[in-house]
């Protein structure tokens, strides 16, 4: 395979041309988008500049708590991304829940993946651990957030529907079993589309990445298969946890059902 | 046979005393004095600020809301249609309890018994409110409950159905030895069918 070829500061800043043309078509169209447009190009600009540096430092200079303070900030943002993207007042409970569906089947997963699966060793070998960690924890992250929207909508409009269940002598569990099915296939089914259109319709960001970095696409063909099965794997595990265990907190004392709150700015 | 003593819920309800022994028991009163609220006290679907409800002699605090609730069936005013056909609706609360399902001949007969001419295997997604209540009715007799607590079951129902379906559902009740605990806006209906009439205003009995 050829080297890759570097992008250079003066190449990169003519892919700005982009971002000018966007500002262009919404100041045209009269959407009020402009200062969001330039914040997130910015944004993402100097975030990305920060992680290739502190990615450079901890490549060379592999260790096992480097690499683990990566993987919590990856699952700190993670965890309060989820937070904020979801409309409903979530109970201390509910929060915790969370956070340990997202850490516990994101770290599985991802560990699985590659101690396991690809034997990288050292395990820590930020090379591997963190890209793949990264995209199993982001794929987890909207897995989670799509269910909790799902579920707690469900919990709101369909609350005559749930306690007419509960009236005819169902468990909490019986009486929101489709709930938790609906918002757990909610949760797969982007990761599942995807996997139907992917070689065809698209090609993937990583499969990409290593073909571009000189990676035969073969070999990049079979991490993007084992990453996408892995992906699904913390998925599932990560939304069936917080799904079973979080629809308790529903609930209180006597099986009757509390109120679920929009967030105020929402 | 239930018997509520001291009952406080916010500013909805304040009871001194109520027993409720009859097969038949109507509540009755003008909207928002307390009525379905009650209601929901007896099957734990509310829990009440302080005061007690006895469940045949029982404080229904220390019987599991499940157990009881399999005991005391409630069916609320609006009916409620499950996904599925008109079996699937009319068998949900035994799925639910998760006990044997009957023959489509007992089907019949609950549907009959609602004077519903429809189709078991009929889809419910365009019944009328009316039919829609009545297969709600149909569900919950056949969980042979011993005590049924209903809000407002005639409500959906035309004046000409009305009657009809309280004759059938009454003799049911007494049939089949059940209790029925009602709230009714039709204080004719009431005064015709209950044993024991409960005038409710401002949450308080009088």
């Amino acid at each position: 395979m050829n080297d890759v070829i570097d992008l250079s500061l003066v190449q990169l800043s003519i892919a700005y041309i982009f971002v000018i043309i966007l500002l262009l078509i919404v100041r045209w169209r009269g959407i009020k988008r402009e200062k969001l447009i330039l914040i997130a190009s910015v944004r993402m600009t100097v975030q990305l500049m920060l992680m290739g540096w502190w990615l450079l430092y901890i490549f060379e200079n592999p260790s096992w708590w480097l690499s683990s303070i990566m993987l919590m900030i990856m699952l700190s943002f993670a965890t309060a991304n989820v937070y904020k993207r979801v409309p409903y007042m979530m109970s201390g409970k509910m929060k915790i829940l969370v956070a340990s569906a997202l850490f516990g089947g994101s770290l599985v997963s991802a560990l699985l993946f590659v101690v396991i699966i690809v034997g990288i060793r050292p395990w820590y070998n930020p090379q591997y651990l963190i890209p793949i960690s990264g995209m199993i924890i982001g794929n987890s992250m909207t897995g989670i957030t799509l269910a909790l929207n799902r579920l707690y909508g469900d919990f709101s409009s369909k609350r005559d529907l749930i306690e007419n269940s509960l009236m005819l002598g169902a468990t909490p569990r019986d009486a929101t079993r489709p709930l938790i099915n609906q918002a757990f296939d909610t949760a797969l089914l982007p990761t599942i589309n995807s996997m139907v259109g992917m070689g065809i319709i698209s090609l993937p960001g990583m499969m990409t990445g290593q073909i571009l970095s000189g990676t035969l696409p073969t070999t990049a063909i079979r991490y993007q298969i084992g990453i996408m099965l892995a992906i699904m794997g913390s998925l599932s595990l990560t939304i069936i946890t917080f799904l079973i265990l979080g629809c308790r907190f529903f609930f209180q004392d006597g099986a009757r059902l509390v109120d679920v709150k929009k967030k105020a700015n929402s | 046979m239930f018997e509520a003593i001291d009952l406080k819920f916010k500013n909805i309800l304040d009871i001194e005393r109520v027993s409720m022994v009859d097969p038949i028991v109507c509540l009755i009163g003008p909207s928002g004095c307390g009525k379905s609220t009650l209601l929901r006290m007896l099957n734990k679907m509310e829990q009440p600020d302080s005061g007690a409800v006895y469940y045949n002699q029982t404080d229904v605090s220390v019987i599991a809301a499940v157990e009881l609730r399999r005991e005391v069936t409630m069916l609320p005013q609006t009916p409620i249609i499950y996904e599925g056909t008109v079996r699937d609706n009319l068998v949900a609360g035994l799925k639910l309890q998760h006990r044997e399902l009957p023959d489509d001949n007992k089907l019949q007969e609950v549907l009959d018994i609602m004077y519903l001419k429809l189709n078991l295997d009929g889809d419910t997604s365009r019944l009328s409110g009316g039919e829609k209540q009545r297969i709600s009715l149909g569900r919950v007799i056949l969980l042979d409950s011993p005590v049924y607590l209903l809000d407002e079951p005639s409500a959906a129902l035309d004046p000409a159905n009305e009657k009809r379906i309280m004759d059938s559902i009454v003799s049911w009740i007494h049939e089949n030895n059940k209790q029925l605990i009602m709230v009714t806006h039709a204080v004719e209906l009431a005064e015709e069918y209950a044993q024991q009439l409960i005038s409710m205003d401002g949450g308080k009995i009088i």
